[in-house]
């Protein structure tokens, strides 16, 4: 009776979620017999790599590619990318196990985490810069010279999951004792360029990105105005989906990408200063926890989105 | 270089004006281009307007929200591609409220001449008001165009060049050029002399340099006019004319004749007019050339025709129209005596002989007046007073309008052709041998006797003697032919002393004279003159050492007694001649109608003998030959007989001496020959038995040099024993040549032929040849037969010959026996065989061989 229960909702969930048709329907079998996915029966059947949709679709799956043919070379299975189609979901597909593998960003892995221990970190991304960094930007004709000037000025941030774009960011504004309900205004611009543009603009005084884009932007006229502490950058993980020894496995491929020429190659196609996978453990985001959990604390007490 | 006249002054004006005139219409064209272009443009103007603002205001609002959302990245990326979409916009900029330039999308640096441009307010509040600045390309902008105005002004030259060329055309075809019909007449007009000048028009530099040439001139040379630009053009190369060039640049102006090689490899003989003129503002040598290949042709045959007149043979003079003598040639002078200075200015008459009348002259001068010529054999007398003959022509000359101009007379020396001619007629009617007349010459005289005779009423009476010399054959055959000339030049030479002037003698033929006196007298003189001429005749001759003595017989013909006609004189004559030389020559006759009957009707047998062997008109009969003591058959004699289809039966002793002195005997003896021949072959055929025939051979056949050949063939060819053959030859013709005749005889017996004397006793045998003949037979003549029973000497003759053929071992037969006492006669006398009448006539094959056949079934 539950069996046939959970098959009419998973057939109603592949009528609405058509993207998760194929993939959801061997994992919801799968779990309706109670049985997790050896390696044994996973041979033949394909992995799921779950990706959150930090950039568009289009442009993610073009990047992310590459890598599920190199890993699914090496794995012997093929490997199928599934974008997230917001961070929701995303939490969703690592969080409930939907996919084996997945890219998130660290403010997600943290979240993930937080809703599956399970989860087992893989290996984190490292490009120009080893860890993720943000910053603080303001004109450089700015008159702001310091944190504490951002009082009653408007500030623009990226979204409230994003790493650089608002958590760490509201981290570096509280040490300085400034609060967001000191700001005169702040909003979500969805990406980090936005936030660069809309200072530029001069449609906010200060806004928070990460500091790839600021560096692009700079030439246009922005300036820093904090440097945010550094945190890990996006990670690889793998859930309790997949077996453990194929997880190693994945880990192991990872971890060596940087070794040879094709993995080299696939990292840079995965961010063009991308220059290894390394190991990361799960205590490598606790500050960022703290981050978080403030941040989390402002939105679920002060939450609301102004338009300067 | 170029071969077209330049009038420079007229055309330079001209040119301008054709100038103004097409740039002030192609000035117009291009006005109208510009203003048709720019209401063109000024539609497509409104319509870019148009469409422009509808594009900013679609940007303007894609953008509001966005922008209201600050995301920018959104705001790019539909700017990029309204960009990319929209390839007219040539730049996109996006200005934040703080002036701050978001975004610029460009497509080129540099300043665009014509756009659109349009600054837009994008975002609904204040805070958020963007500018977003549009420019976007007026396409097809004549300004766009002046971006590239190199281009443009090129394009627009070509443009003005092409169609104002093609206008100017247009304009020009329609004869709308106010200007150019007087000048371009006058330019055709020059062009056109320029070019159809018969004569070469050049232009050298001073340095010789051929400047330019009309086209009769480069034909003339053969070059084309790229050779003429490529100067490839040789002309009077040669030193010798370069003198003359330079006195012409000298100013002096040069006509002189030289010779031009061509391109086609030959040579021209040319005329050329070389003088100094201003050409392009330097002097320069202007030349006419002209081809005198045919001037110098025509020179030449004129000194050819020159040469040919001078050195004419024929004399020629030229006179005015009045007479007047205007030139002569070399033969004139050398025929008439006078020389080219003494002639000049005379009148031709000065050549008159005297021999011809005015009438002559005048009826000269009508024909020469009538139809320009006249032509015939005059008398004239030369400057030594000599009167020659010559052959004139003379021809009236005129000019090719016609007109009268002069007389031309040509004339050659008669002297020698006449004289040439007189021997000619000379040799034509004299017999070289006796230098007496001929034939031809004799017949001419005689015709002219009798027209004199008649014409004198025939009072006189004309006579014709035919002279032939007796046995004259033998003289040739005996001496030769130069002893025969000799004793006919001696008898004409006695002929000729005897007639003096009295006659005209002519050597006919061979020994044959003729005599025609015209004045002879009555028949008593004739024969006086005969009897002179014959005793001429017989005198005694010396030639070739040998004395001969010959004689003559002459046949004497009348007029107008025995003819009137001229031309049957002579055959009469000839004919009493023959009947002279029947009757025993050395003799005259007078013409005879009956003689003459008769040679003409010998004459008729004789043609008519001719065809009788063809016409199968000729028969043999048989009449046999009896052994009259045993009344056998033992043989017969053939026996030929002729039935002429047109005379009936023709007698023998008629037909024989006409065949014999036609010489037909011979093919009819071979003839008879064969008939008889082929009977013994054809009866043994039938019978198994051979029978004899005697075959009678005439004379004429014997002397035939193959006679025994010929009777050895038909022996062989018919395959008869010989001795069936008996050959009866006559005594007379054993008698002409008996030593001949013996060898011929013994020829025969040696054949096998037997051999028999026929007619025995009629002849003048001896009995010395009778005993050296090889003959069988001995047959007597029926003149000692028909008497024998009542004539002792016929009786005593036959008696003897019995002995004798007895003695001699040959049979003998007695001939004519028709009666039956004859027949007793010769048995008791001894005779065995006998042939006549009596025992059969002669009869024909058929008959005879029936005959024979129951003689052999009786025996």
């Amino acid at each position: 009776m539950l069996r046939w229960l959970l098959l009419a909702l998973m057939a109603v969930h592949l009528i609405l979620v058509p993207g998760a048709r194929v993939s959801v329907a061997g994992n919801c079998v799968a779990k309706a017999c109670g049985e997790t996915r050896t390696h044994g029966e996973t041979e033949g059947q394909g992995l799921i790599f779950g990706v959150h949709p930090f950039l568009p679709a289009a442009e993610l799956n073009q990047r992310f590619s590459p890598l599920m043919k190199y890993l699914g070379a090496r794995i012997g299975l093929p490997i199928e990318l599934k974008i997230a189609s917001d961070h929701a979901e995303a939490v969703e597909l690592c969080a409930a196990a939907k996919v084996d593998l997945a890219f998130v960003g660290p403010t997600l892995y943290v979240e993930i985490i937080q809703q599956n221990p399970r989860i087992v970190p893989l290996g984190t991304v490292r490009g120009a810069y080893p860890r993720l960094r943000g910053v603080v930007v303001v004109r450089e004709d700015s008159p702001i010279a310091k944190i504490e000037d951002l009082k009653s000025s408007r500030m623009a941030f990226v979204a409230p999951e994003t790493t650089a774009g608002f958590q760490v960011a509201l981290h570096v504004l509280a040490e300085s004792g400034v609060h967001p309900q000191d700001l005169a205004g702040y909003s979500f611009l969805g990406n980090h360029a936005n936030v660069g543009y809309a200072v530029l603009a001069g449609r906010f005084e200060a806004g928070a990105m990460k500091y790839e884009i600021f560096k692009k932007l700079q030439s246009q006229g922005l300036r820093v105005l904090a440097y945010m502490p550094e945190v890990v950058d996006q990670t690889f993980l793998a859930t309790e989906r997949l077996e453990p020894q194929l997880a190693e496995k994945v880990k192991s491929i990872l971890l060596r990408m940087d070794t040879c020429p094709e993995g080299i190659k696939v990292l840079a196609q995965l961010r063009a200063d991308f220059t290894g996978i390394y190991p990361v453990v799960d205590a490598d985001f606790d500050a960022l926890r703290l981050y978080i959990d403030y941040a989390q604390r402002f939105l679920r007490d002060n939450y609301e989105q102004q338009n300067p | 270089m170029s071969s077209r006249i330049h009038n420079s002054q007229r055309v330079s004006t001209y040119k301008k004006v054709q100038l103004v005139m097409a740039l002030f219409i192609l000035g117009l064209l291009l006005c109208g281009l510009i203003l048709i272009n720019f209401q063109r443009e000024q539609l497509l103007y409104d319509a870019m307007e148009h469409s422009f603002e509808t594009e900013r205001s679609l940007l303007a609002n894609l953008l509001t929200e966005p922008l209201l959302r600050s995301d920018y990245v959104q705001v790019r990326h539909t700017l990029a591609g309204f960009f990319t979409e929209y390839p007219d916009y040539h730049e996109i900029t996006l200005l934040a409220p703080n002036g701050f330039e978001v975004f610029r999308f460009i497509r080129s640096e540099g300043e665009v001449l014509h756009q659109l441009q349009a600054q837009v307010e994008v975002g609904s509040e204040a805070h958020n008001r963007h500018t977003l600045i549009l420019k976007k390309y007026v396409i097809g902008s004549t300004l766009q165009w002046a971006q590239n105005i190199w281009l443009v002004g090129l394009v627009v030259l070509i443009f003005l060049a092409v169609f104002g060329r093609l206008l100017w055309v247009m304009v020009r075809s329609f004869g709308l050029d106010p200007l150019s019909s007087e000048m371009e007449l006058q330019q055709r007009s020059y062009q056109s002399i320029f070019d159809n000048c018969p004569d070469g028009i050049l232009v050298r530099d001073c340095a010789g340099k051929l400047l330019m040439a009309n086209e009769p001139f480069l034909h003339m040379l053969g070059y084309s006019a790229v050779d003429l630009q490529n100067n490839k053009v040789q002309f009077l190369n040669k030193c010798d004319a370069c003198k003359n060039f330079d006195t012409v640049l000298a100013g002096k102006s040069m006509v002189f004749e030289c010779e031009q090689d061509t391109n086609m490899g030959t040579t021209l003989p040319l005329e050329i007019h070389s003088v100094r003129i201003s050409f392009g503002g330097t002097s320069a040598v202007l030349s006419t050339v002209r081809d005198i290949s045919q001037r110098c042709e025509k020179e030449w045959h004129l000194r050819q025709l020159s040469l040919v007149v001078e050195n004419n043979t024929e004399g020629m003079l030229v006179t005015d129209m009045s007479g007047k003598i205007l030139a002569v040639n070399r033969a004139f002078t050398q025929i008439s005596g006078y020389t080219e200075a003494e002639v000049l200015g005379e009148n031709p008459r000065i050549l008159q002989s005297g021999l011809h009348k005015s009438e002559f002259y005048r009826h000269m001068w009508t024909q020469l007046l009538k139809s320009g010529l006249w032509q015939g054999e005059i008398w004239n007398r030369n400057k030594g007073g000599n009167i020659y003959p010559e052959w004139l022509t003379i021809r009236r000359l005129e000019d090719e309008q016609g007109k009268f101009k002069s007389y031309v007379a040509v004339f050659s020396d008669l002297s020698a052709q006449k004289a040439q001619e007189e021997k000619f007629t000379y040799l034509a009617q004299t017999d070289l041998l006796t230098s007496l007349p001929n034939q031809m010459l004799f017949r001419d005289r005689l015709q002219q006797a009798v027209i004199r005779a008649d014409g004198e009423s025939g009072r006189n009476m004309l006579v014709v003697m035919a002279i032939g010399l007796d046995h004259f054959k033998k003289i040739n055959e005996s001496l030769g032919h130069n002893a025969g000339d000799q004793v006919v030049v001696e008898i004409a030479r006695r002929l000729r002393e005897c007639v003096q002037e009295t006659g005209t003698l002519s050597r006919l033929r061979g020994d044959e004279f003729a005599l025609l006196l015209p004045d002879a007298g009555d028949k008593h003189a004739i024969r006086i003159v005969a009897e002179q001429l014959l005793s001429a005749m017989r005198e005694p001759l010396h030639v070739a050492d040998v004395d001969l003595f010959m004689t003559g017989s002459i046949g004497i013909a009348l007029y107008p007694q025995d003819t009137k006609e001229h031309g049957l004189l002579l055959q009469q004559a000839d004919v009493a001649m023959h009947q002279a030389k029947d009757r025993g020559r050395d003799r005259f006759c007078f013409f005879s109608a009956e003689f003459s009957a008769e040679i003409t009707e010998d004459l008729k047998l004789e043609a008519l003998l001719h065809k009788a062997l063809e016409n199968r008109e000729l028969l043999l009969y048989y009449q046999p030959q009896m052994d009259i003591t045993t009344g056998e058959i033992v043989g017969a004699e053939a026996l030929l007989r002729w039935n002429s289809a047109e005379l009936g039966w023709v007698p023998p002793d008629r037909m024989i001496p006409v065949a014999e002195n036609s010489g037909l005997i011979v093919v009819i003896g071979t003839w008879v020959l064969e008939q008889a021949v082929e009977l013994i072959q054809r009866y043994h055929i039938r019978s198994g038995r051979w029978m004899r025939l005697a075959v009678n051979v005439s004379a004429v056949q014997f002397m035939q040099d193959d006679f025994a050949d010929i009777v050895a063939g038909v022996v062989e060819r018919y395959a008869i024993p010989p001795s069936c053959l008996e050959l009866e030859l006559t005594e007379s013709l054993m008698l002409r040549d008996v030593e001949k005749a013996i060898v011929r005889m013994k020829v025969l017996r040696h054949l096998g032929v037997s051999l028999a004397l026929d007619d025995f006793g009629t002849g003048y045998t001896s009995l010395a040849y009778l005993k050296r003949f090889p003959i069988d037979k001995i047959k007597l003549d029926r003149a000692f037969v028909t008497d024998i029973h009542k004539n002792l000497t016929d009786a005593a003759l036959a008696q003897s010959l019995v002995a004798f053929t007895h003695v001699m071992g040959c049979k003998l037969v007695a001939e004519g026996v028709e009666e039956q006492i004859q027949a007793e006669c010769l048995v008791r006398m001894g005779f065995k065989y006998a042939q006549g009448y009596l025992y059969a006539k002669p009869q024909p094959e058929d008959e005879f061989v029936a005959l024979l056949e129951a003689a052999e079934d009786k025996a």
